[in-house]
C-alpha cells in the first residue's frame, strides 16, 4: 500500500487539501490504513494542543528539569550511537518526526514530542529558567560559593561544556519545533483573515523574537554557564509560541 | 444589566483639553485631530485621571477620519468584585479604570465593516466577562483606523487577563491578579495592589508601579521599569534596559538581560536572594540599607567594583588561562545571597538611598 506523503496528510488533517480528487484518494486510503488514520488524528490533536499550551498553568514540579535533561542526554547518546534509521537527529522538523513515528522506530514519538514541549515550556519559563542547567560552580544556591576557579572561567574551560549546552539548546528547539511549525502553518493558511497592518506587526515582532533568540544563543555560546541566557532562550521560544498562538486565534476568530 | 447601545460620546469636542505628545514632551494645548494619537500613554496619572480620560475618549469619538464608519461602543455588563475579566484587542489600546461598581463599562469605537465586537459574560452572576474585538474575515487589504482606545471601567478587584496585538495597555489602581500581554504595545500599570502581576510584551516597554506578592515583567526588545513593593520580583529583557526600584524588602529578585543594562535599587530581606545578570550590559546594584548576604560577583572581560561596608571573607580569583574575575565576600550574617554576573559589562555594588 502506498501511503500519502506527510505533507498531503498534514494538509488533509488541517482541511487544506483543496483538490477534490486528491482529497478523496486520501479519504479512501485512510479507511484502510490505521497508521495514517492515527497520523491524521495526531496532527489534529497536536495542533489543538499547540494552541492550548499555556506554560503558567503548569508550574514546574520538583526535579522536572533533571528528567528533561536526562532525556536530552539519553537522546543525544542515541543520536551519536545509532544508525540513521534507528534514531532521530538532535534537531528535526515535524515531518521528520512523523516519519520516525510511522516507521515505529526509536525516534521522537508523539508522546515524547508533546511531553518535551510541555516540559520545556514549564521548565524554562519563569524563575525555574534562571536556575536551570546550573553547572554547580557556585550559584546563588551553592553554599560553598567560591570553591574552585572563577565561575565564568571554569565554565568556559570545562571539557565539553559548550557542546553540552549546544546539544541542550538543539533539543530545546526540537521540543518547541512541532508546536511552532503547526502554528506557523495554520497562520499561513488563515493570514488573509488578518488586516495587513496586523500581519505586519506580527511578522515584525516574530522577527524581533528570532533576533533576540539569536542574541541569547550567541551569549550562551560565549558563556555556557549563563543561566540567564538559558532562561532567556527558553523565554524567547515561549514568547514565540504565545505570539503565534495569539495570531492563529485572531486569524481563526476563536 | 444595562446596555446603552449607540449612546456615547460622539459630538463631544472636549479633545482640546487632552494632553498630547510633541517631540517626546507633553503638550497640554489644543489637540485637534492629533488628539487621537497615543498621547495618553505618556501622561502622568493622577487624581484627575478619570475625568480627563472620559474627555479623551469623548474627543476620540468625534475625530474619526472623514468617511470612516466608526461605531461608538458603550456597553455595561455585570462583573462581581474578584470576578474574571478577559479583554482581547487587535489594535485598540486598552485603558483600565477601576470604579466602585460590580460592573464593567466598555467605551470606545470600532468599525463594524472590518471588526467584530464580542462581549460574553456569565450572566447576572457576574462571575466572568470576555470582551474581544476581532478583525472580520476577509478584511484583507482594508485597514481599520489605528490609535483607538477601549476605555474599560472595572471593579477595582478582579482577575484580569488582557492582551492586545499592537495596542498599548494602561491601568491604575487595580487589585487582584493581573496578567496582561501585548505584542508591540507598551504596558503601563500604576498603583497596583495585587497578589500577582505578570506583564509581557515583545517590542513594547513595560512599566509597573505599586505593590504585590509577586511581580514579573518580561519584554524582548523593550525597556522594563519596575517600581514596586513586592517580596518576589522578576524582570527580564533581551536587548532593553531593566530597572528595578524596589520598596520595602524583597525575598527574591531576579533580573536578566543580554545586551541591556541592569539597575537595582532596594533592600533585601533576611535570607533574601538577588540574582542579576547581563551578558554585555552593566549591572549596578544599590542597597538602600545594610544587607546581610554572601556575595558572588563574576565577569569574564568586564570589571568589578564593590563599595559596601562591613565586608568580610573577601576573596578575589582570576582565571588561569583566560580573563575572568570572581569576587566573593560576606556582609552581616551572610544568610542572604547576592549573585551578579556580566560577561563583558561592568559590575557595581554599593550602598545608596
Amino acid at each position: 500500500m502506498r501511503h500519502p506523503e506527510s505533507e498531503q496528510l498534514s494538509a488533509f488533517a488541517e482541511g487544506r487539501l483543496q483538490e477534490t480528487r486528491l482529497r478523496e484518494v486520501v479519504e479512501r486510503h485512510l479507511e484502510d490504513c490505521p497508521d495514517c488514520r492515527s497520523e491524521v488524528a495526531w496532527i489534529r490533536e497536536l495542533r489543538t494542543e499547540a494552541l492550548s499550551l499555556k506554560s503558567q498553568e503548569a508550574p514546574p514540579p520538583e526535579g522536572l528539569w533533571a528528567r528533561v535533561e536526562a532525556g536530552i542526554h539519553a537522546s543525544g547518546r542515541r543520536t551519536s550511537q545509532g544508525p540513521a534509521g534507528d534514531t532521530a537527529p538532535a534537531t528535526m522538523d515535524l515531518s521528520q518526526a512523523r516519519r520516525g513515528r510511522r516507521r515505529g522506530g526509536g525516534g521522537w514519538t508523539r508522546y515524547t514530542l508533546q511531553a518535551a514541549a510541555v516540559l520545556a515550556l514549564a521548565a524554562i519559563s519563569s524563575f525555574a529558567a534562571l536556575t536551570l542547567l546550573r553547572t554547580g560552580s557556585g550559584g546563588v544556591d551553592d553554599p560553598n560559593g567560591s570553591a574552585g576557579a572563577p565561575a565564568l572561567v571554569a565554565e568556559r574551560e570545562a571539557p565539553g561544556g559548550s557542546v553540552r549546552f549546544a546539544s541542550a539548546m538543539e533539543e530545546l528547539e526540537s521540543a518547541y519545533a512541532p508546536a511552532i511549525l503547526e502554528l506557523e502553518r495554520a497562520l499561513e493558511r488563515d493570514r488573509e483573515n488578518l488586516a495587513p497592518a496586523t500581519i505586519q506587526v506580527l511578522e515584525e515582532n516574530l522577527r524581533i523574537i528570532d533576533e533576540a533568540l539569536r542574541e541569547a544563543l550567541t551569549a550562551l555560546a560565549a558563556d555556557p554557564g549563563s543561566s540567564m541566557a538559558t532562561g532567556l532562550v527558553g523565554g524567547m521560544y515561549e514568547t514565540k509560541l504565545q505570539v503565534l498562538q495569539q495570531a492563529v486565534r485572531l486569524a481563526q476568530g476563536v | 444589566m444595562k446596555t446603552n447601545g449607540m449612546e456615547g460620546a460622539r459630538g463631544d469636542r472636549a479633545c482640546g483639553a487632552r494632553p498630547r505628545m510633541v517631540r517626546g514632551r507633553m503638550d497640554r494645548g489644543r489637540g485637534g485631530r492629533a488628539c487621537v494619537t497615543r498621547a495618553w500613554r505618556a501622561r502622568t496619572w493622577g487624581a484627575r485621571t478619570r475625568g480627563t480620560l472620559v474627555g479623551l475618549l469623548a474627543g476620540m469619538a468625534i475625530t474619526a477620519a472623514p468617511g470612516a464608519a466608526q461605531e461608538t461602543i458603550e456597553e455595561t455588563r455585570p462583573l462581581r468584585a474578584g470576578g474574571s475579566l478577559e479583554i482581547r484587542t487587535m489594535d485598540h489600546s486598552i485603558l483600565l479604570i477601576p470604579w466602585d461598581r460590580n460592573e464593567v463599562r466598555v467605551r470606545g469605537e470600532y468599525d463594524p465593516r472590518l471588526e467584530r465586537l464580542e462581549i460574553r459574560g456569565s450572566g447576572d452572576s457576574g462571575e466572568s466577562l470576555t470582551v474581544e474585538i476581532h478583525h472580520e474575515g476577509g478584511s484583507r487589504g482594508r485597514e481599520s483606523r489605528g490609535d483607538r482606545t477601549l476605555e474599560v471601567q472595572v471593579p477595582a478587584e478582579l482577575r484580569l487577563d488582557g492582551g492586545s496585538v499592537s495596542g498599548s495597555i494602561e491601568g491604575a489602581g487595580l487589585r487582584g491578579t493581573v496578567e496582561v500581554a501585548s505584542v508591540s504595545g507598551s504596558i503601563r500599570l500604576t498603583g497596583l495592589d495585587v497578589e500577582r502581576a505578570h506583564i509581557t510584551s515583545v517590542s513594547g516597554s513595560l512599566q509597573v508601579e505599586g505593590r504585590g506578592e509577586e511581580v514579573r515583567a518580561r519584554t524582548v526588545s523593550g525597556e522594563v521599569r519596575v517600581n514596586v513593593e513586592a517580596p518576589v520580583i522578576a524582570a527580564q529583557s533581551v536587548s532593553g534596559p531593566v530597572t528595578v526600584e524596589g520598596r520595602g524588602v524583597h525575598r527574591r529578585v531576579e533580573m536578566g538581560a543580554v545586551s541591556g543594562g541592569i539597575v537595582f535599587q532596594g533592600a533585601l530581606g533576611p535570607r533574601g536572594e538577588l540574582k542579576a545578570e547581563s551578558h554585555s550590559g552593566n549591572v549596578e546594584l544599590t542597597f538602600n540599607r545594610n544587607v546581610d548576604a554572601r556575595f558572588r560577583l563574576s565577569t569574564f572581560s568586564g570589571s568589578i567594583r564593590a563599595d559596601l561596608e562591613g565586608v568580610r571573607d573577601r576573596r578575589e580569583e582570576r582565571g588561569r588561562f583566560a580573563p575572568g574575575e570572581t569576587l566573593t565576600f560576606t556582609t552581616g550574617d551572610g544568610l542572604g545571597r547576592v549573585e551578579a554576573r556580566s560577561f563583558s559589562g561592568r559590575l557595581r555594588v554599593g550602598h545608596g538611598g
